[in-house]
């Protein structure tokens, strides 16, 4: 009998701790939105619920699914990162996404960066060229029921053309160039945001339009650091 | 406490010179394989804090001896082999260790939070102990037969002197790896000669098989998943070939459908970029091989900002400044220039890019020149006068994403006023000189490279920026082009074709094109730091745009060769509260990380010294002035050695050839200079000589030598060689006299001293190593000399004073 109560308590302290621990990660994702995205300016609605509903610490290795919700990118091997919480939402308020649009990632890594955004619209479509990070990324989001979501292992070059034009692109690896088919594939009138730089070190987005044929590209501002400002500003 | 009745009276230390020297030679040589090895693993800085290891090695041998030298010196005929062959032993095993899923870290990760940090430690561990229990060995030999200090700091001197130039030697015909075992069994052989082999036959020869097994399969390098290597060898159908051994480091080429060649593209660019052949060298990016160009293509480079200059002009001939794998050179014989000179020092990459095409030596269009861009235009310009280029072109400055600030402390010779001033006067009158930059944020490269152009035309005079001086922006780089000619109506209008049509903003030339504001049709920024900076340039303000910028942007110079350090003095206040904002490590950390180093080492150096100390206190008394001596010394020394590398990568042409060029000459000329010692009388005036002389040369040293090198910078490289080795040999040789004429000066008094001086040495050569790169980023190659040159008066004084009160 004793025996069994024993097994009782455990069984309910593991629970508890399971329960817990769920909790603990919530209340992490709220001071994640509060202290990292909002109080740093992001301010579009969609975008805030999108990353206080995404449970970031799935998308990280287990040893570091404690450090999920810190201020900073993450290993995830490959010599990829989980980006930074506040990038991620940087990058999805900038191409101002709706329920109905279409989105094409470049780069799934993780996954997370896609889960968000299928949060907020109806289809994403993610590509990612290391195929262990292709197959992780897609067991995660299938697991936690982002059926919206379409992962895809291959070279994120040539786009989506099937499913193109694209009402946003949302490019998460850095590259030296970027890839022209991406370029046709994008909607008139769409946005498409690029990382300059690497995800370890200094970073500044850029953004792409695409308005009555034309390309436009703009350096907005750094997304990890206060604005740079010179001694006589 | 080591006395001197408790000396072993042993012969056979006193024989030990030849097996000291042997193993000295597969000590050093190990520590240039393994910087080899962790270069390619990790990064190149990791890789440096294994000389800091290996002196905190010597260092502690010190403190050992110093600590437990009786109970060892008793023992010294079992115990100096007994060392020699753990040392060697731990020497074969480092790279296993190290390389195991056990002690494997990622550098990167360390710096992500991603953890790590006890595999650091445990990776130091493991480079420690066999410099640990060499040094021991060595000092062990010196303690027990302190009256042949001379002769055989000479076999160690000597032994140390082979040590790197073997080791370089071996790594151009095999890998590092194999490099280490192999110099790991040469160090056990010394062991063996040492007494091992008497001692314990079985063991040696089941160590000799080990080893001889570990030369058939020596350790696979796991690199850091962050390096470009790695990357590339996740890309989908990739093609790998390498490791290609080289001492300029390893080179492996990938190509995989995924890797193309199109840095900074135009968005307006349509077709598909070339799939080139990837080169890494030590890991990292360093050029790619492109594919043949098909007829009437356009060449990939014209729909980047590199093509500029062949947009605005047609040039005949051309140089090409570190060319790499030939993207350059590819692009000027697609613009069909005449007469391309390509100018490479990795040999390895060089005999690739000219297997691949990008030679024609036959026709006499194409011809590459192996060593640095700037010992090609000294030679050059004292050989043939009156040779000019219409076109001089220099790689692609910083790197995609920006580095940190990781390379602050590496020294770049191709980028000083003196470079550019050179290149000025190798142009023809019509000439260009084109330079492009990665766009940076903050803004530093991009700032200094048109600081250091604008300074140059200002310098010359008579040379308006705006009409000498364009250009042309895309999204991620900027490419420089240095007109000698005033740009006319004819070029200024295919300027203006070349960026309406790739979608690049142009700046400089006509008015309209000198306000920023005018310079953002097609790429605009947010930040005005960039646009704002380039317009004071334009303007002339650029003493004031350096002096306010937080950032020193100001253009470098020979003395001070170090284009990517951009921290200020004066702006510490602003640093730190970037310190406080968790920014700073992620812009500049390449000089925080020396200082952090600096700081470590001297914490762990302090305690270790002292702690003899409480064991010594009884004999305290009188102690200070030998300390102040052997300190100084040691310091002074590395002083020297670490600025004169510095100085020797400009005149004999490359990094590598410097550092065990220096390192063997100065250790050759100690090894004469102790050997010799020998014959001195141990008298304080003698030891006070010595010193003050090598404190005067330097002094004369720190002034002639950046005149000698000047003068004779256009001399063959065979003659700089000789002239180099011939100019250093002298002090090199004195320098040798003060550390052996000091170990039997104190010898006199107690044989403890001797280990200590060991220790002290040892220390004082650890702190300064990274001490005297800090000074010379901030302040300069001459401010470390003056300094070297203080620090051997102060062991004169130290000398002489303490014959006075003795």
């Amino acid at each position: 009998m004793a025996k069994l109560c024993i097994f009782g308590m455990a069984v309910l302290c593991l629970f508890g701790s399971w329960s817990l621990a769920g909790d603990s990660n919530a209340a992490l994702r709220e001071r994640m939105v509060d202290q990292q995205i909002k109080a740093r300016g992001i301010t579009d609605e969609a975008t805030l619920k999108a990353m206080a509903a995404v449970e970031r610490h799935h998308f990280v290795d287990g040893r570091l699914s404690a450090r999920a919700y810190e201020d900073r990118p993450l290993p995830i091997g490959h010599g990829q990162t989980i980006s930074q919480p506040y990038i991620v939402a940087f990058m999805t308020e900038i191409v101002k996404p709706k329920p109905e649009h279409r989105v094409l990632e470049i780069g799934a890594g993780s996954g997370y960066q896609a889960a968000v955004l299928a949060e907020i619209v109806d289809e994403v479509y993610t590509i990612e060229i290391v195929e262990p990070l292709a197959e992780t990324s897609a067991g995660v989001l299938q697991r936690l029921g982002y059926d919206n979501v379409e992962v895809r292992h291959g070279d994120g070059y040539y786009g989506w053309e099937d499913k193109a034009p694209f009402d946003s692109i949302v490019v998460t690896a850095a590259a030296e160039y970027i890839p022209p088919p991406l370029i046709e594939q994008l909607k008139e009138g769409g946005r498409m945001i690029i990382p300059v730089g690497s995800p370890l070190r200094t970073q500044q987005l850029m953004l792409v339009e695409k308005r009555d044929g034309e390309v436009q590209t703009r350096s907005l501002m750094p997304v990890r650091f206060v604005p740079f400002t010179r001694a006589d500003d | 406490m080591i006395d001197p009745a408790e000396s072993t009276g042993d012969s056979r230390m006193q024989k030990m010179g030849p097996a000291i020297g042997l193993f000295s030679v597969g000590l050093i040589g190990c520590q240039i394989a393994w910087m080899q090895v962790l270069a390619q693993a990790q990064w190149s800085h990791f890789a440096h804090m294994i000389i800091a290891v290996a002196m905190l090695g010597f260092g502690a041998s010190g403190t050992w001896l110093a600590a437990g030298g009786s109970w060892l010196l008793r023992r010294a005929a079992v115990a100096v082999p007994l060392c020699m062959g753990l040392s060697s032993l731990a020497m074969a095993a480092a790279l296993y260790l190290a390389m195991s899923d056990f002690a494997r870290f990622d550098m990167m990760e360390l710096f992500m939070g991603g953890g790590g940090g006890w595999k650091l430690i445990f990776t130091y561990l493991i480079f420690f102990l066999p410099f640990f229990l060499g040094a021991l060995a060595i000092g062990l030999v010196f303690t027990a037969a302190p009256e042949r200090a001379g002769a055989l700091y000479a076999w160690n001197l000597g032994g140390s002197a082979l040590g790197g130039p073997a080791a370089l030697l071996l790594l151009n015909f095999i890998t590092a790896p194999s490099v280490a075992v192999l110099l790991a069994a040469l160090a056990f052989m010394a062991a063996m000669q040492a007494g091992l082999w008497r001692m314990n036959r079985c063991f040696c020869v089941t160590l000799i098989l080990a080893m001889f097994m570990a030369l058939l399969l020596p350790p696979e390098i796991q690199r850091s998943s962050y390096k470009g290597l790695s990357r590339a060898l996740d890309m989908p159908d990739k093609e790998v070939t390498g490791p290609l051994p080289g001492a300029y480091g390893e080179v492996h080429t990938v190509r995989s459908p995924a890797l193309r060649y199109a840095p900074a593209l135009s968005l307006q660019f349509r077709g598909e970029p070339p799939r080139g052949r990837a080169v890494f060298v030590n890991g990292n990016p360093y050029g790619t091989l492109l594919p043949d160009l098909e007829a009437d293509a356009p060449f990939i480079l014209d729909a980047t900002p590199r093509g500029l200059a062949y947009a605005i002009n047609r040039p005949q001939s051309a140089l090409i400044l570190g060319a790499g794998a030939g993207e350059d050179v590819a692009h000027a014989q697609a613009q069909a220039v005449e007469s391309i000179t390509a100018i490479e020092p990795h040999p390895v990459v060089r005999g690739l890019a000219k297997d691949h095409g990008l030679d024609s030596t036959a026709d006499g269009s194409t011809r590459w020149v192996g060593g640095t861009g700037r010992a090609y235009l000294s030679r050059t310009a004292a050989r043939y006068p009156n040779l000019r280029y219409n076109l001089i072109v220099l790689p692609a400055i910083g790197e995609f994403g920006g580095d940190s600030g990781l390379r602050a402390i590496e020294e770049d010779y191709s980028l000083t006023r003196e470079a550019f001033e050179q290149m000025w006067q190798m142009l023809d009158d019509d000439g260009m000189l084109t330079v492009s930059a990665w766009i940076d944020y903050p803004p530093r490269h991009s700032l200094r490279i048109a600081a250091t152009l604008v300074n140059l035309l200002q310098e010359k005079g008579n040379y308006p920026v705006d009409q000498h001086l364009l250009v042309a922006r895309s999204w991620g780089m900027m490419s420089f082009v240095l007109l000698r000619a005033p740009l006319d109506e004819d070029r200024w209008q295919r300027a203006l074709q070349f960026s309406k049509d790739q979608g690049f903003d142009l700046l400089g030339g006509g008015e309209m094109h000198l306000r920023t504001e005018d310079a953002q049709t097609y790429h605009t920024m947010d930040d005005t730091a960039l646009m704002e900076g380039l317009e004071q340039l334009y303007a002339g303000e650029r003493e004031s745009l350096q002096a306010d910028y937080p950032f020193n942007i100001a253009p470098i110079s020979d003395n001070n060769p170090y284009f990517q350090q951009f921290l200020k003095t004066g702006q510490w206040q602003l640093y730190r509260e970037w310190f406080l904002q968790d920014a700073a490590p992620f812009l500049e950390i390449g000089l925080p990380l020396l200082l952090l180093t600096f700081v470590q080492i001297a914490l762990i150096s302090i305690p270790l010294i002292l702690l003899p100390l409480v064991r010594l206190r009884s004999s305290a008394r009188g102690f200070a002035r030998p300390f102040a001596y052997f300190a100084s010394v040691g310091c002074g020394f590395m002083l020297w050695e670490i600025i004169l590398i510095q100085r020797y990568i400009l005149y004999w042409g490359h990094p590598i050839f410097a550092a065990a060029g220096v390192i063997s000459i100065l250790l050759l000329g100690m090894g004469l200079g102790s050997w010799c010692s020998g014959r001195l009388p141990v008298l304080q005036p003698w030891i006070a000589r010595v010193s003050g002389l090598i404190a005067v040369l330097l002094l004369a040293y720190a002034l002639l030598l950046p005149l000698f090198i000047t003068a004779t910078m256009g001399l063959p490289g065979a003659v700089r060689v000789i002239l180099g080795i011939l100019i250093l040999l002298p002090v090199a040789f004195l320098m040798g006299m003060p550390f052996p004429l000091g170990v039997r000066w104190v010898e006199e008094s107690t044989r403890t001293r001797i280990a200590w001086a060991w220790g002290i040495d040892g220390y004082a050569s650890v702190i300064t190593a990274t001490g005297a790169m800090l000074i010379a980023v901030t302040a300069g190659l001459n401010v470390p000399i003056y300094l070297a040159a203080t620090a051997y008066a102060i062991a004169s004084l130290a000398a002489w004073n303490y014959r006075q009160a003795g």
